[in-house]
């Protein structure tokens, strides 16, 4: 029931004062009166009668008032009648059509060609259209990720939808139905139709409606299923492929691991086949037991860096074991229905691992009481997609005839003298590119190790026992905090007692990267040559700070090592689910953004696109594959392939379970008629609840008349 | 209303106008031993021709009527009615009840009793009748004996005059009329001015003797007209006058069954007159006290013939 008036509503408050008045009725006057034993008397005859008599007249005044100010309100009634929803006023339908790549699953019909989901369920959306009428609306949306309306919103142009529908096909993202019905129930906000449907035309896999969308759905939702519920389903899939580092201080071997389901009831041989640059390398077979996950290792060496493609696909001749022939592949095969997800694509940026030497001044036998400890506990640890580090630890004496060059960082642990000879070659070592990192020792350093220092030290600033100095202001904005954006650096707790004190030295071109809580420095850069050194004043190992078990010692150590040796911007080409969004990286000046599909078609993003952003959303993501990225910069004067931002996509893992997760609301082959009913209209009941309120009125008036009518005044005979 | 004992038949212009000229007629024979105007229970001497009746030994020969016994050659004696002086009490009823007014009258129920008692008590003494007077509630407010020589008249009027209502106070009605029959002695005349309402069984039973007896006994029953139709409209909180716990009420939706009630007290009180050969006479304050002593003289007057 809606009201055209509510405000009117708010005469129902007159039924406070209605029964206030009833309830504590007051005489209006006092008589002393004759006969007033006769009265008693009738009064006590009276009494039951009388109170009845107050109540009746009571209810009837509150329904009377009741009925006035409902109807001054103006309702109407929301009127329904049996006969489906095209049987009442004009319907806006939105038809989701499940694209998913679950929807390319082969339906075998006997006696007829064989068709797939989705090919069954744009027929259906078809006879939808074709049930509608002249006044109907309807818009069809695209349930797959993302969702997409392929109409020009609500419209009542039936054969043009038709139309569109017969260009359609499958897609390989995963569903998105809850964004599906949010995009439907935006468009059927706008609509003024009486009555409004969404229909979803699925294959009932996938993610099934979440219970808080449906909870908020606004509109009449039915589901129809587009495969018979009895067909058998075998599906065998690759649900993951990973490229793992097999070890060793070159990251050229790799080990590809495939993990691949059999969605069957048997247990199956499967023909597992990898290419990698679009040659076949290996194959090999894999038993898997029924519903249950099997794992393929390739080991495989590259013999080249940079970015390599390939893919893992699981062979035609698939088929259940036979009895005695243990790994022949058998008659029989499996009938997989669904054959979109027996391929998976990977990639892999294959580089060497970062050599970083650790000279450590300062060895002690006690482990926890070494800084070169606590410097390869940080730089071993090992970043899922990020280049191995591989650590080598040294002695001054030792480094002295160690050569330099093989190295891309030098950590000078606890050093407080270099030997003239070490000393050339650091400065060497670093002006042709290489990177220092120098941490305090215990005492002064000598003026040769100041010299590639990034300042003059002026003593050593001790503070007693109980006080101790926190670290201050850090520049996020530098390579090796940048990536942590507004979050915690986890250096704000560390408590330094010591540190160097520097000589302020303007004719230094020093930057300071981290401070304490005084504005001394803790950490400096300073570039020399085409090599860069960084200085911590501090010591690693716990003498003058706590900062090695201090939550931000292990990344800084490791991106401060990745930004010395010039490996910060590297990172192993993504792997997402086609349809989802990824993010591709702007530099200053980029010319030309160009993605690469699969299928060797161009997406371009200009100069307009590309300037002041720091980076570009790329939504088309829509077939498995590798995509290659490539830019125009402006000194290389031709297009550069941007290997970091390259990426695979590949079929969600969660389109080959092709079991029924969501129930069937409604069936399209059915009529309907009985099983819906549809919206007449809004009917209009004030002036019904006023022709109440007027009898109500009559029947008051009858029974106060009737007490009246007797009594009225005739004198006594 | 207290009056000046003068001023009681004054009250009203008119009304001892209206009334000089009636003769109040008593239809009962009265017993009495001073000639009046009111026929006696024995015959004498008088003017009033009564009966003939035949000759017996021992009748005085004077009245033996010779023209009777020339045209009939029987004897018949003449018998004469002998006027009877008439004792007449005025029971005035003094209970609360009879402050009652109302809105359509200009007397209460007391003041209309009193100068309709007054009234009549003027022509009875006028016709040399004794009148005495018996104010009464719970107990007796006034007590006059009944008199005939003419300076008792403005002693009445003085008595009735002077009474006043007791508020709150019952009427105890079988109390007065003991009183009264013991006043009376023989037979004589009764007014009783009262709304008589809850006379009780024993009042009953001594007016019915009263009248078994052979007085002549008249009930003037004084009531306003509301009391007659409850004219009061909305929520009216009643209180009583003779001490009744007050009720509230809606009278308009009372009235039908309150008349009804009424009306069945009102037939019950008319059955009991009727069967005590007693005269009720209603007397509703909204008409004048004159209207209700001729009409009560016309009916009277009626009754003889």
């Amino acid at each position: 029931m809606s009201f055209a008036a509510p405000l009117m509503l708010l005469g129902l408050g007159l039924l406070g004062p209605l029964f206030w008045l009833h309830l504590k009725r007051r005489p209006t006057r006092t008589v002393a009166f004759p006969t007033l034993f006769i009265l008693q008397r009738v009064l006590k005859r009276q009494q039951k009668k009388s109170r009845v008599r107050e109540w009746v007249i009571l209810i009837i005044r509150a329904l009377l008032v009741v009925t006035f100010s409902v109807a001054l309100a103006r309702p109407a009634l929301t009127v329904w009648r049996p006969g489906g929803i095209r049987s009442g006023l004009p319907l806006s339908q939105v038809i989701l059509l499940d694209d998913s790549a679950s929807m390319q699953r082969r339906i075998p019909t006997p006696g007829q060609d064989e068709t797939t989901a989705f090919e069954r369920a744009r027929q259906m959306a078809i006879t939808e259209l074709g049930r509608l009428r002249p006044q109907d609306s309807v818009a069809v949306i695209l349930a797959g990720k993302p969702p997409r309306l392929i109409t020009d919103g609500l419209t009542t142009d039936k054969e043009q939808v038709s139309m569109r529908l017969y260009g359609l096909h499958a897609g390989y993202a995963a569903d998105a139905i809850d964004d599906a019905i949010y995009k439907a129930e935006h468009l059927l906000a706008k609509s003024s139709s009486a009555q409004k449907e969404i229909l979803l035309i699925t294959d009932l896999a996938g993610t099934p409606v979440h219970p808080e969308t449906m909870k908020q759905m606004q509109t009449v939702f039915r589901v129809v299923g587009v495969t018979p519920a009895t067909q058998k389903l075998e599906n065998i899939a690759i649900s993951d492929v990973a490229v793992l580092p097999a070890g060793g201080p070159e990251a050229r071997e790799v080990t590809i691991r495939a993990e691949i389901i059999n969605y069957s009831s048997s247990r199956q041989n499967v023909d597992v086949s990898l290419s990698l640059d679009g040659k076949p390398v290996a194959r090999g077979l894999l038993k898997v037991a029924p519903w249950q996950t099997g794992i393929k290792d390739f080991h495989h060496r590259f013999d080249e860096k940079g970015i390599h493609f390939g893919q893992v696909e699981v062979g035609a001749n698939v088929g259940p074991i036979q009895r005695g022939k243990r790994d022949a592949v058998g008659a029989a095969a499996v009938n997989d229905v669904f054959a979109v997800d027996n391929i998976r694509y990977l990639a892999t940026n294959v580089r060497r691992s970062i050599n970083v030497l650790v000279i450590n001044g300062d060895a002690r036998p006690g482990s926890y009481l070494d800084e070169a400890f606590y410097l390869q506990k940080a730089l071993e640890t090992p970043i899922p997609g990020e280049v191995p580090i591989h650590i080598q630890i040294m002695e001054p004496d030792m480094a002295r005839v160690t050569p330099l060059e093989s190295y891309d960082v030098i950590f000078l642990a606890g050093v407080t003298t270099l030997s003239s000879g070490l000393w050339e070659r650091l400065v060497r070592y670093v002006e042709e590119g290489g990177g220092l990192f120098v941490s305090a020792g215990k005492g002064k350093p000598d003026e040769n190790l100041q010299s590639v220092m990034p300042g003059e030290v002026d003593g050593i600033r001790k503070s007693d026992r109980r006080s101790h100095l926190k670290v201050g202001a850090v520049k996020l904005s530098h390579p090796i905090f940048h990536t942590l954006g507004e979050q915690s650096t986890g250096l704000e707790n560390v408590k330094i007692k010591n540190h160097l004190l520097l000589k302020p030295n303007p004719a230094v071109e020093r930057e300071v990267l981290v401070q304490l809580a005084d504005g001394l420095p803790l950490l400096l850069e300073r570039k020399i040559g085409k090599g860069t050194t960084l200085l911590l004043t501090t010591t690693i190992d716990r003498d003058w700070s706590d900062l090695p078990i201090r939550p931000g010692f292990l990344p800084l150590i490791q991106r401060s090592t990745r930004y010395l040796s010039r490996s910060l911007a590297f990172r192993e080409p993504r792997t997402i689910d086609v349809g989802k969004t990824v993010s591709l990286p702007v530099v200053e000046g980029m010319q030309k953004l160009i993605v690469l599909s699969p299928s060797k078609k161009r997406t371009v993003f200009s100069a307009n696109r590309l300037t002041g952003q720091a980076n570009i959303w790329f939504r088309q993501t829509n077939r498995p594959g590798p995509w290659r990225v490539f830019a125009e910069m402006p000194e290389s004067g031709g297009l550069t392939e941007l290997q970091s931002s390259a990426f695979v996509t590949n079929v969600a893992s969660s389109e080959s379970d092709l079991s029924r997760k969501m129930k069937e609301s409604g069936d399209l082959s059915r009529d309907d008629r009985d099983r819906y009913t549809a919206l007449e209209g809004k009917l209009p009941v004030w002036s019904h609840l006023l022709m109440v309120a007027l009898f109500l009125l009559f029947v008051e008036t009858i029974l106060v008349g009737m007490g009246l009518r007797k009594s009225h005044r005739k004198p006594i005979e | 209303m207290t009056q000046d004992p003068g001023t009681l038949l004054d009250v009203e212009p008119g009304t001892y106008d209206a009334i000089s000229h009636l003769k109040i007629q008593v239809v009962a024979a009265i017993e009495g031993f001073l000639g009046g105007a009111h026929r006696s229970l024995h015959l004498g001497p008088s003017v009033e021709f009564s009966e003939h009746n035949r000759y017996s030994p021992g009748d005085d020969i004077r009245n033996i009527d010779w023209k009777a016994l020339a045209r009939t050659d029987r004897y018949f004696v003449k018998a004469h009615e002998r006027d009877a002086q008439l004792t007449c009490l005025m029971l005035l009823d003094c209970s609360g009840s009879m402050a009652y007014q109302g809105s359509r009258t200009r007397f209460t129920k007391f003041d209309f009793a009193k100068i309709l008692l007054g009234a009549l008590s003027h022509l009875l003494v006028k016709q040399g009748d004794s009148v005495g007077v018996l104010g009464f509630a719970e107990e007796l407010t006034v007590m006059l004996p009944p008199r005939s020589h003419p300076g008792h008249l403005p002693v009445v009027l003085e008595r009735l005059a002077s009474a006043s209502v007791r508020a709150n106070s019952q009427t105890r009605f079988a109390h007065v009329l003991k009183h009264a029959q013991a006043r009376l002695g023989q037979r004589g005349m009764l007014v009783l001015a009262s709304d008589m309402w809850q006379l009780d069984n024993e009042a009953e039973i001594i007016l019915k003797g009263l009248a078994h007896k052979g007085h002549d006994i008249t009930i003037f029953q004084v009531h306003s007209p509301d009391e007659l139709d409850l004219p009061f409209d909305q929520t009216v909180a009643f209180k009583g006058l003779e001490r009744e716990t007050g009720v509230v009420a809606e009278p308009a939706l009372l009235r039908h069954e309150y008349m009804n009630a009424l009306k069945a007290e009102q037939a019950r009180l008319s059955l009991l007159t009727r069967e005590a050969k007693v005269d009720l006479v209603g007397a509703g304050t909204a008409k004048q006290p004159y209207e209700v002593l001729v009409e009560f003289a016309t009916r009277r007057s009626r009754s003889r013939k």
